[in-house]
């Protein structure tokens, strides 16, 4: 064996332990196959999915344009082929991995992407491969430990010239954590219970911090006009129901937090110099392509009291780490 | 909770990783067909290709008070192990922190209830996995060399 396919061997070790490691209850067989190189089936579920194991330039490579171009010519109709395919970068060196979608399902239909989005093979992302891979099938199970999740969703709207309204949405998930969780039930008569049963859990009992309320004030100061309604990602119905976002036009923008230095003394300015300001990343989606034109604040400015601003900036930033965005949901 | 099969699967993964990270051996699994031996190994290198086997026990359970793996190893099975003529070797895994240790399987009527922990391969320390390998090696090269096998095999006779 040389050095070339020594190396080669051992990234299928590296990523099978890398598999084993995230994805836990899981059986790999290796298969010697053009398309893949790993069958791993999920025992809990009994879906299965197929790996294809390269090194970690491989994307960067004219080797990645003729792997794809074989998958576009493949018949994926085949039984063995009707399954998810993942493409996993290996750094066999440094023991890490990074992975993506080249084919996914739904209903039936084999989408192949010709740019794959990899990210990072960690606990959480694993845990999401896991929850997408059963949103792909038609049985509904509830979301992973990482999957399960607070969503956020908050409608933007403005108006043109000709007073008509151009609609928005920032989403965002949140960590469900013991410091952010569901508030307790407060059913107070019959009367409350009805309510609920129509229009579900109150605003009130879901979780909310300096976060949410920060991106709400930097939105409200630009858009005036926002409500917001906020859910649990609980099964893999909602996801599915979250990829349906992938279809709309988006941009990113930034809600950058500053103290209010107004009230303040030169003097007593000077002691923010120099301090990194707080910048909170969001995303934009829009119902229809043309409202995209009437959303053009990719920074959007808030400030906080400078008292507030010492107090909170380092548990602000700790929390920024709990937020993520929709596209992780996204194959 | 892992089942013991994925335990099993997962500190295999973990054994074969570790033991080549520094292109020292290279490892054949040889799956239940081989119920004693779970893995024959080679060094890489052309000078000296010796082979050993190793049969690999993973645990959750961490550690006893003795510092040693939680875990053991059947008598019976490792009677067996030391029977087989080539170099045999234990390899403990702790699959919550996919640490390795090695230790031999010479002695005949030797028992393992549980894995010392003197001799580690770990990705987070690569000067002890280094060393553990490096002795590993050594090892085996120094039981191959004082058995003469290679005299031994030139002068055989073959019955065939």
């Amino acid at each position: 064996m040389n050095k070339r396919e020594f190396k080669q061997w051992r990234s299928y070790q590296v990523a099978a332990n890398i598999l084993y490691r995230y994805c836990g209850g899981i059986i790999i067989e290796q298969q010697d196959d053009v398309l893949y190189d790993f069958r791993v089936t999920i025992k809990d579920s009994n879906q299965s999915f197929l790996v294809e194991i390269k090194g970690s330039t491989f994307a960067q490579s004219a080797s990645y344009v003729d792997y794809i171009n074989m998958v576009e010519r493949s018949n994926l109709i085949q039984e063995h082929y009707r399954k998810p395919l993942v493409l996993m970068l290996v750094n066999e060196s440094k023991e890490t991995a990074s992975f993506g979608f080249v084919v996914t399902w739904n209903r039936g239909k084999a989408t192949i992407y010709r740019k794959v989005s990899f990210t990072q093979f960690n606990q959480r992302n694993a845990n999401i491969l896991i929850d997408k891979i059963h949103a792909m099938d038609d049985t509904i199970r509830v979301l992973s430990k990482y999957g399960l999740n607070v969503l956020k969703k908050i409608r933007v709207s403005t108006l043109d010239s000709n007073n008509a309204e151009h609609v928005a949405y920032v989403l965002y998930t949140r960590d469900i954590t013991e410091k952010y969780k569901m508030k307790e039930k407060n059913v107070t008569d019959e009367r409350e219970k009805m309510q609920r049963l129509i229009f579900g859990i109150p605003e009130r009992e879901y979780p909310s911090d300096f976060i949410d309320e920060l991106i709400q004030q930097g939105l409200q100061q630009n858009y005036p006009k926002i409500s917001l309604q906020t859910s649990v990602l609980f099964s893999t119905y909602d996801v599915n129901e979250l990829q349906n976002y992938r279809e709309h036009y988006y941009h990113s923008a930034n809600v950058v937090v500053a103290p209010d230095l107004t009230q303040l003394s030169d003097e007593s300015k000077n002691i923010f110099n120099g301090v990194t300001l707080i910048v909170i990343p969001i995303e934009l989606y829009f119902e229809l392509p043309e409202d995209r034109f009437f959303f053009r604040d990719l920074v959007i400015q808030t400030h906080i009291e400078p008292q507030e601003w010492i107090e909170k900036y380092y548990e602000i930033q700790k929390s920024l780490a709990t937020k993520h965005s929709i596209r992780d949901y996204f194959n | 909770m892992a089942n013991t099969n994925s335990i099993g699967d997962y500190g295999e993964t973990v054994f074969k990783a570790r033991l080549t990270k520094f292109e020292d051996f290279i490892v054949f699994f040889l799956g239940d067909k081989a119920p004693i031996e779970d893995f024959m190994c080679e060094i890489l290198d052309e000078q000296t290709p010796y082979q050993f086997l190793v049969q690999v026990k993973s645990t959750t359970s961490g550690y006893q008070a003795s510092g040693n793996l939680d875990i053991g190893v059947d008598d019976d099975k490792l009677l067996k192990l030391q029977n087989r003529p080539l170099p045999t070797y234990l390899a403990g895994v702790d699959t919550n922190t996919e640490r390795v240790y090695i230790c031999p399987a010479f002695r005949m009527n030797g028992r393992y209830p549980s894995i010392p922990v003197s001799h580690k391969l770990d990705l987070n320390d690569e000067l002890a996995t280094k060393a553990t390998l490096a002795l590993l090696k050594q090892d085996i090269i120094h039981f191959w060399q004082t058995s003469n096998i290679l005299n031994h095999k030139s002068n055989f006779v073959s019955a065939l």
